[in-house]
């Protein structure tokens, strides 16, 4: 350790007698002063990331009112369907469009992943459906929020720490949407239901990580549209509810940033001779 | 010394033999050069697998291995209230007047000074590691830390970057805290340069082989070393999850011959493991005080080591050709340029004096003097008066506001503990450890070997 009159403190030259008057108090507090603010975020480019969670949460929404429009018969599986094929097809174009590369190998892999999906989503629907014929619906319920909210979590958005567990997020999401499945009427319910949560927590959120990566503008556009639609399907459910998703967007995309880049001040480290030291090893 | 107060010292720590390494060798060695200063010592420390109860140890120093399970990394879990009546037991019997813990990475050590301090014993902590401040685990490390040390006597730290982390780490003052080294035996460490290689330069490392030793930057140096100088071989002592990136290294290299893996080389036989080489080499990425580079400088070994934590306070490096130690910064390239210094010194046969070094740090750094120092800060609380309840309660609203109040009411309800076991197991029932003193432990052995002789 240097001290503050930039002498090396050492060991070897301590006195036979403990002498205390030797330690010079300042020459450990100067050390107090090595204050780093770590990191710096701007308000709007915060603002437009936190979309990334606005669309993950109103997905989840979307996915929720689904069941809700099917288990009270509102909607028919086969309309949904059509739905999702539509979906599927509008996305496909929105790829195009974002000039991604897509050539015949690809498609021809995105066609079998596709056949196996529906051969396999409609062997294992029947099963799906008296899963939990055994288990009460309220546990149904808690269970599948529960498994919601983890993946709303778990879920990657970007940041590289160790809350991100993508496979878990996945898995929460999976589980969650066959717990939900298992308590609709038919096997092309469950099928139907199955099948928008593949295209929901897959497809779609990767659709939107490269959407967020090639082009800003389109993203805000996307986010807008999801508040939007989210805000249409909760009001014919429940105004209530519909309130508190336009506040908690607002807080999500308005407020919340503005508390992050308040708190940044608070984040300071000390560095000083105890850190251990980082190596290099590129040579 | 004039004052001639005998203190009734408990040492505790997770870490003791059978474990092996600093802190370990720290709590035995102190141990026994006080009770040669008469002081009565015992180690409190948990159970080793089949390990449980009481042992002695050389002179008759009193190892009590408590039946606590280690969890995590050797520490035990930390409880709080499950540990009182057995260590309030230990302590009562002992008569104890100093608790002693030792590394903040030892449960045991601040449940047991936590303890003591409702017991109303004076407390003494010693901090053999540094800590950073970035990552989560050192916030909550460092909170600990702070709320077991805000109402210690005293703390005594291994170097002054020790002191420093500490003082910050804990917010605590520099009144608080003195610095008193690690030490080595150094009957054990003797040089030999005849067991040295001639015709070759020899590099010895000795460490776990762990990434916080940086074996990554010794990964790297190695080829490097070995293409240039054709006449170097490296020794490596010591075992870890990097042994095998060193073998790697060498078999793609194919240095089989010139890099030596000896495996775990037990503490009697690292003084000739050190005397069959010319330069030390060190790597660690973190250390308070690097025990290591002192073995291998006693045994004249020239030290070429990172610039990191309390090493640059230990040995003199200020002139590299003459002093003992060669720093250099935690790169490749800056190990690499060190250690060619290093050799390109012993080639010239400009090498460091054996003799002088040895005798140079036999007077630095002795149990000895450890333990006179050591003295004078139990002597020097030994006068202030013992914290009662209340002004431990104030002294932990400095901590925080809410571990302050968690704190308040742990110590509480400790105290209501205690009182309960004062009327259960009053004190005057607890028997007093008979003194098994240094006289009596050379008598029994004395005794021992003499029936040893008769049954042959």
């Amino acid at each position: 350790m240097i001290s503050a009159s930039g002498r090396q403190k050492v060991l070897y030259s301590i006195s036979e007698t403990n002498d205390e008057s030797t330690d010079d108090i300042y020459d450990y507090m100067h050390i107090n002063n090595e204050l780093i603010n770590t990191c710096k975020h701007k308000y709007w480019p915060t603002v437009f990331d936190s979309g990334l969670i606005t669309q993950q949460v109103s997905s989840v929404i979307f996915f929720v009112v689904i069941f809700i429009y099917l288990d009270n018969k509102t909607l028919e599986p086969g309309d949904v369907l059509y739905g999702n094929a539509l979906l599927i097809l509008l996305g496909l174009c929105f790829y195009r469009w974002l000039n991604l590369p897509f050539g015949v190998r690809l498609w021809k892999d995105n066609l079998k992943t596709l056949s196996a999906f529906i051969l396999f989503g409609f062997m294992v629907s029947p099963v799906i459906a008296t899963l939990t014929k055994t288990i009460s619906t309220d546990t149904i319920y808690a269970m599948s929020t529960i498994m919601m909210l983890a993946h709303l979590i778990f879920y990657d958005y970007g940041c590289e720490t160790a809350m991100v567990q993508k496979a878990l997020s996945f898995s929460a999401a999976l589980f969650s949407a066959v717990c939900l499945a298992s308590r609709l009427a038919t096997s092309l319910h469950t099928f139907t239901m199955v099948s928008c949560a593949v295209l929901i927590f897959t497809v779609g959120s990767e659709l939107r990580k490269l959407v967020k990566a090639e082009s800003l503008k389109t993203f805000i556009f996307l986010t807008i549209i999801h508040v939007i639609l989210c805000i249409i399907f909760l009001s014919r459910l429940s105004f209530i509810h519909c309130f508190l998703y336009g506040i908690s967007v607002l807080l999500l995309t308005f407020i919340c940033p503005k508390w992050l880049i308040s708190l940044q001040k608070y984040k300071t480290s000390m560095r000083g001779p105890w850190d251990e030291a980082e190596i290099s090893l590129d040579k | 010394m004039t004052n001639k107060k005998i203190h009734h010292i408990c040492m505790v720590s997770d870490f003791f033999y059978p474990l092996i390494g600093g802190v370990e060798n720290h709590i035995y060695q102190l141990a026994q050069c006080l009770i040669d200063l008469n002081h009565k010592v015992i180690v409190v420390t948990h159970a080793y697998n089949d390990r449980v109860g009481v042992r002695y140890m050389t002179n008759g120093l009193k190892v009590y291995y408590l039946p606590f399970v280690p969890f995590y990394n050797n520490a035990t879990l930390p409880t709080v209230f499950s540990t009182i009546p057995l260590i309030r037991c230990v302590l009562l019997r002992e008569n104890v007047t100093i608790v002693h813990g030792h590394s903040s990475f030892s449960t045991l050590a601040h449940e047991t000074m936590y303890h003591a301090k409702t017991l109303g014993i004076r407390t003494v902590f010693t901090d053999h590691s540094l800590f950073g401040f970035s990552d989560i685990s050192s916030v909550i490390t460092n909170k600990v830390l702070q709320i077991s040390l805000v109402d210690c006597h005293h703390v005594i730290c291994v170097s002054h970057t020790c002191k420093s982390n500490t003082m910050l780490r804990a917010n605590l003052s520099s009144n608080d805290i003195s610095v008193v080294p690690n030490a080595i035996d150094s009957a054990v460490f003797v040089p030999d340069t005849t067991k040295r290689s001639n015709e070759r330069i020899t590099i010895i490392v000795a460490s776990r082989l762990v990434y916080r030793k940086g074996i990554d930057l010794l990964i790297g140096v190695l080829p490097k070393i070995l293409k240039t100088y054709p006449n170097v071989e490296f020794k490596i002592a010591g075992n870890g999850p990097k042994e095998i990136d060193i073998q790697e290294v060498r078999e793609r290299e194919a240095y089989e011959e010139r890099v030596q893996l000896v495996g775990s080389v037990s503490h009697d036989k690292m003084n000739e493991f050190l005397n069959s080489g010319h330069i030390f080499l060190n790597t660690s990425l973190t250390e308070a005080f690097c025990m290591a580079i002192l073995e291998a400088a006693a045994c004249g070994l020239l030290v070429v080591s990172t610039k990191v934590g309390g090493i640059p306070e230990v040995l003199p490096s200020n002139d590299t050709n003459s002093d003992i130690m060669i720093l250099c910064e935690p790169d490749v390239q800056a190990v690499y340029i060190g250690l060619c210094k290093a050799i390109e010194r012993i080639s010239n046969g400009n090498g460091p004096e054996v003799s002088e070094w040895h005798e140079k740090i036999k007077h630095w750094y002795s149990w000895k003097k450890v333990a006179i120092q050591t003295q004078t800060i139990y002597n020097n609380i030994s006068e202030k008066v013992p914290l009662t309840l209340n002004d431990r309660l104030k002294r932990y609203k400095r901590c925080g506001s809410i571990s302050g109040i968690v704190m308040s009411f742990i110590a509480i309800v400790s105290y209501f503990i205690v009182i309960f076991l004062n009327y259960t197991q009053p004190i005057h029932l607890i028997d007093d450890a008979s003194g098994y003193t240094r006289e009596k432990f050379e008598l029994a052995y004395e005794l021992r070997r003499q029936n040893d002789k008769k049954t042959k």
